[in-house]
């Protein structure tokens, strides 16, 4: 267990050099085995006994004859590895019938027979990457706005709050939109996700496919700069609460985080495709809420083409009746 | 001067008592000198690698002196010489600032006024719109979290490296003598005291620049800001630069060059031909006089 910061209490991870929030040093490496005195040495290799040097192409010292690299402890900067995996509280025939239903939901512009018409082409259960932080932050804000103005349109106005996010979902899936994910969330509970991680294979087993797990594809310090942005975005939306008056402008945030604390979760989903008269479409099922499910659907369009007909109809007849009236 | 002998053919070196890193003149052995870590003399804790060779750092220095217009003629044909690589101590500042901050904020806003003109020979009144600036005090207090880079040597003054600037931290290394092994290094030989001194006033300079992109409003005026640095923290870390001589006359002073050893930024005070300045300055005049002739203004 690395302890964490000693200025901002965040998690470090193994091979960061420096506090990636707020830069303060990570204990240095022991000065034991120091020369009491002064001393000139002459760095050999282990292998050769050649003199060694720091290679530029290398980034390393390298010995110059066997061209040995003397390993660095540099800053680690690893892919990014999903460390909770939610177990699923929905199973295939759950997620297929969650589907049929869907499929049954009356919808304006939705084709009437698409749940007599539609065929399952595929389902699978699957697992999309993303962070789950908690972080407590102290956000000043300045901004202008209609509140205390006088001749001019705006005023400023500055403050300063404490804010606690806790739970906060960054997605890092490739697969599903940011609006898939931003509806999927709220229906995860804190105390599945962080539950102990379920036997994945004997899972799949039960499923009766594999569960298909995302890669997050994105090394440590693009995630770090990634949650920061969302942090960002947070404290944005929570200094605009606090800006007095009805209207704003120039909007501006410096957040200080604290105990910043960042999980890697793989969401539990099912992934459905599906056809209907010819075309194929693909919807989500979540993976532990029952009969949650959003996709897409086919357009009926000759509904349409009947609803803007209706519309030029009534259009034409007010325009009469106006006429007639002058 | 300290003297050592060198640990591989036994030949006596004279190094600078601040060096840690040297390259025997015979056997060209490089030999790092250790010393036990002084509260005065710190351990570094970590270093920065070079990334640009050495052809390339004095490519870019050769093309920067050709590029020197208004530089003598013997310096443009001079040739940037005795390139040495060289590891700067520097103290990497970082900090928990806390700042209050009081300044007046300006306002724009618009209305009619009405005026005086003479038109046909007629005085007729007009209106216009004119911009105006209304001013609102504002009190307020800003947190963040700074980070500097300053020099901690006395051969390379903090000014001269802030124009290098900025090295990329995210590539340092935990500090082990063998990455100096064939390259110059130096130990802080600038006192910590006036290192914690510059440092906390380039923070409060900076935190100034943050706040006052901070502030809202169409203008600011009369800034005021107090800043309370919190949990400071100071690091000695050895950043790399390339070190060029240009020697140009043997009367004048040789010409430093300054090269970024991981970005390639280059640093260079140009010396100036006052008789090019003064030429230059001629023409210019010379093509003023000549377009207001041009324009009919001495008829």
């Amino acid at each position: 267990m690395i302890p964490p910061c000693t200025r901002c209490g965040s998690e470090l991870a193994l091979g960061d050099l420096r506090c990636p929030i707020c830069a303060l040093v990570t204990p240095p490496v022991s000065v034991k085995g120091m020369p009491q005195g002064d001393t000139a040495r002459v760095f050999r290799c282990q292998g050769c006994g050649a003199a060694v040097t720091y290679d530029i192409q290398a980034q390393a010292p390298v010995c110059g004859f066997c061209r040995a690299v003397v390993a660095l402890e540099t800053q680690a900067d690893p892919l990014e590895e999903a460390e909770y995996f939610p177990a699923f509280g929905v199973d295939l025939a759950m997620a297929r019938a969650a589907l049929e239903a869907w499929w049954r939901v009356p919808r304006f512009f939705c084709p009437g027979a698409l749940s007599s018409s539609a065929m399952v082409e595929d389902l699978r259960p699957l697992r999309w990457v993303a962070w789950v932080f908690d972080v407590e932050a102290t956000v000043s804000w300045a901004a202008d706005s209609n509140a205390g103005s006088r001749r001019s349109d705006w005023a400023p106005h500055s403050g300063q709050f404490e804010e606690q996010y806790q739970d906060v979902v960054v997605s890092a899936s490739r697969g599903l939109t940011q609006s898939e994910t931003r509806q999927l969330t709220p229906y995860y509970a804190s105390d599945h996700v962080f539950a102990p991680n379920p036997d994945l294979a004997m899972e799949s087993t039960a499923l009766g496919k594999p569960v298909v797990v995302e890669r997050f594809n994105v090394q440590r310090s693009a995630a770090r700069k990634l949650t920061s942005l969302s942090l960002q975005a947070l404290a944005e939306q929570s200094a605009a609460r606090r800006v007095p008056g009805t209207r704003m402008r120039n909007l501006r945030v410096e957040v200080v985080p604290r105990r910043l604390v960042t999980r890697r979760v793989a969401f539990p989903v099912y992934v459905a495709a599906y056809r209907y008269n010819g075309k194929l479409f693909r919807a989500i099922v979540h993976g532990r809420k029952e009969g949650f499910v959003i996709g897409r659907t086919p357009i009926a369009w000759s509904k349409v083409v009947l609803l803007v007909l209706i519309a030029l109809a009534l259009l034409a007849a007010l325009i009469v009746s106006v006429s007639g009236a002058d | 001067m300290v003297h050592y002998e060198c640990r591989n053919c036994g030949a006596g070196l004279t190094v600078e008592s601040n060096q840690i890193a040297v390259v025997c003149t015979f056997c060209r052995d490089p030999s790092i000198i250790e010393r036990p870590p002084r509260s005065d003399r710190p351990l570094p804790s970590f270093s920065l690698g070079f990334v640009i060779q050495e052809g390339r750092a004095q490519a870019a220095a050769n093309r920067r002196i050709a590029r020197a217009w208004l530089a003598p003629q013997a310096f443009r044909r001079a040739r940037a010489e005795t390139v040495t690589g060289v590891y700067v101590p520097t103290y990497l500042y970082s900090a928990h600032c806390e700042s209050d901050f009081k300044v007046e904020i300006g306002e724009q806003y618009q209305e009619s006024e009405t005026y005086t003109t003479t038109e046909n020979g007629r005085s007729v009144q007009r209106t216009r719109t004119v911009t105006s600036t209304e001013w609102y005090p504002l009190r307020g207090r800003y947190s963040a979290y700074v980070e500097r880079v300053v020099s901690a040597s006395s051969g390379i003054p903090n000014p001269e490296l802030e124009a290098i600037e900025p090295f990329d931290l995210r590539a340092l290394h935990r500090f082990r003598a063998e990455t100096l092994a064939g390259f110059a290094a130096e130990e802080a030989s600038l006192p910590t005291a006036t290192c914690w001194a510059n440092a906390r006033e380039e923070a409060s300079a900076e935190v100034g620049e943050r706040i006052s992109k901070f502030l809202p409003g169409d203008s600011q005026r009369s800034l005021e800001q107090r800043v309370d640095f919190r949990n400071e923290d100071l690091t000695l870390a050895l950043l790399p630069v390339w070190v060029l001589a240009v020697r140009y006359h043997p009367e004048r002073r040789v010409v430093r060059m300054l090269i970024n050893g991981q970005t390639g930024a280059l640093y260079v005070r140009t010396p100036i031909s006052k008789y090019k300045v003064l030429t230059l300055a001629m023409v210019v005049i010379g093509l003023c006089f000549l377009a207001l002739w041009k324009s009919g203004v001495f008829e």
